[in-house]
């Protein structure tokens, strides 16, 4: 918890050196933030090359919207926000392009972890069978990181709340894969 | 430690990122943003106050219940806007209980300063000029507002929004109440019917008109 702290504190200071104009504090951050937000449009969007393309549009968003992030915040919150911004109007401009399949794909439950297609499909459909509102949580701080403050914020619920449904859903995940028909 | 590290930033990302390179100031807090427009909010409530010249009736009334009373719904509308500034930021959305306590609260004002003067000085529309007095009061506040809710929808769409409708419809809730606080001394009337049916109406049309404006006006950003 402490270590995710101090380099949020670390990432905050190259942030800073970026708004500056210094072209290393980019580079930095580059590297540092491009392996967690890759998880993360992978897992919304499920297809590698448009995650790759996802990840360029973010950091040239990123880029454009420097000026938007107010020191002394935590930046990963911030570069979250821009990351599925991205994704969001991906998403919004693959529906106008008549690419319905793709975004009904994006929207099912994103799943990273399983990388073989028997693995992945098997997933999936004990994913489908935990309650949706007790998957949502459980994905976002499994998946994609966010701590369970965040989620609150995000679902508008207390965070021992979001700790709960997360816990639960796991708990039935865990009954669906090993081949229990129910979790409780 | 740098060294080996610009080489991971792939080269097409690269060649765009430095073809927009400067330095930039970051973003100042929402509140001292919100208070960087209090200035023509602040013109613009005073001219609304101002619409119809002087208002007699509401001489006997006492500082209090007329600028004092208008000063807090002010100041409640540019809270509303410092609001609006931080949902625009990414990575600070407001909790769904945060906009909701925010549009009650402003309720709660709006419907405070209705109560207080129509007990103090309850005054009706003259017979016959309903509709008059129904589109005067509606259209002048939209008018008046349009200021405010123009360079707040230009602060939003710098932000960055995740939710440019939520950003938008509070900046257009703000600039309703930044203006009614003026323009509830410009117009004599108190039957609730009429400040309710007319007045709220211009707010409630402000802050879909600021909705469809962030919306509009962030979709921009992203057409390639």
């Amino acid at each position: 918890m402490s270590s995710e702290t101090e380099r949020d504190a670390d990432l905050q200071a190259q942030m800073v050196a970026y708004q500056a104009g210094r072209v290393e504090a980019f580079d930095a951050l580059y590297v540092a933030l491009v392996p967690e937000l890759r998880a993360y449009l992978l897992a919304v969007c499920r297809d590698a090359a448009r995650a790759e393309d996802l990840l360029q549009e973010t950091f040239l968003r990123l880029h454009r919207a420097r000026a938007t992030y107010q020191p002394g915040l935590p930046l990963r919150p911030w570069v979250r926000g821009i990351a599925r911004r991205v994704y969001l109007m991906d998403r919004r401009a693959a529906l106008r392009r008549g690419r319905r399949e793709d975004a009904a794909a994006a929207d099912a439950s994103p799943v990273l972890t399983a990388t073989r297609p028997g693995e992945r499909r098997g997933l999936e459909r004990a994913l489908a069978g935990v309650p949706a509102e007790a998957r949502r949580p459980f994905l976002l701080h499994h998946l994609f990181g966010f701590s369970f403050a965040e989620i609150a914020a995000r679902l508008g619920i207390q965070p021992g709340a979001a700790k709960v449904r997360s816990s639960r859903a796991r708990l039935r995940l865990r009954a669906l894969l090993s081949g229990g028909s129910d979790g409780d | 430690m740098a060294t080996s590290r610009p080489a991971a930033v792939p080269d097409r990302l690269r060649a765009r990122v430095l073809a927009e390179w400067a330095p930039v100031v970051p973003l100042r807090s929402p509140w001292r943003r919100a208070w960087a427009l209090a200035p023509v909010a602040a013109v613009m409530a005073i001219v609304a106050a101002r619409y119809w010249g002087p208002q007699r009736e509401l001489d006997g009334l006492g500082l209090q219940v007329t600028w004092f009373l208008s000063a807090a719904q002010w100041l409640a509308g540019l809270w509303v806007l410092s609001l609006a500034f931080r949902e625009a930021v990414p990575g600070r959305v407001l909790e769904r209980r945060a906009v909701l306590v925010a549009a009650l609260a402003t309720l709660a004002v709006l419907a405070v300063n209705l109560g207080v003067k129509d007990v103090l000085a309850a005054t009706v529309v003259p017979a016959g000029r309903e509709w008059r007095f129904w589109t005067a009061c509606v259209e002048g506040p939209l008018l008046l507002a349009l200021p405010v809710l123009l360079l707040a929808t230009l602060y939003v769409r710098r932000a960055f929004p995740e939710r440019p409708v939520v950003a938008g419809a509070l900046t257009g809730l703000a600039a309703g109440v930044l203006t009614d606080a003026g323009w509830r001394l410009g117009c004599f009337v108190t039957a609730p019917s009429h400040v309710i049916g007319a007045h709220w109406v211009a707010v409630a049309a402000l802050t879909a008109a600021g909705a469809l404006a962030a919306v509009l006006a962030d979709g921009l950003r992203w057409r390639r």
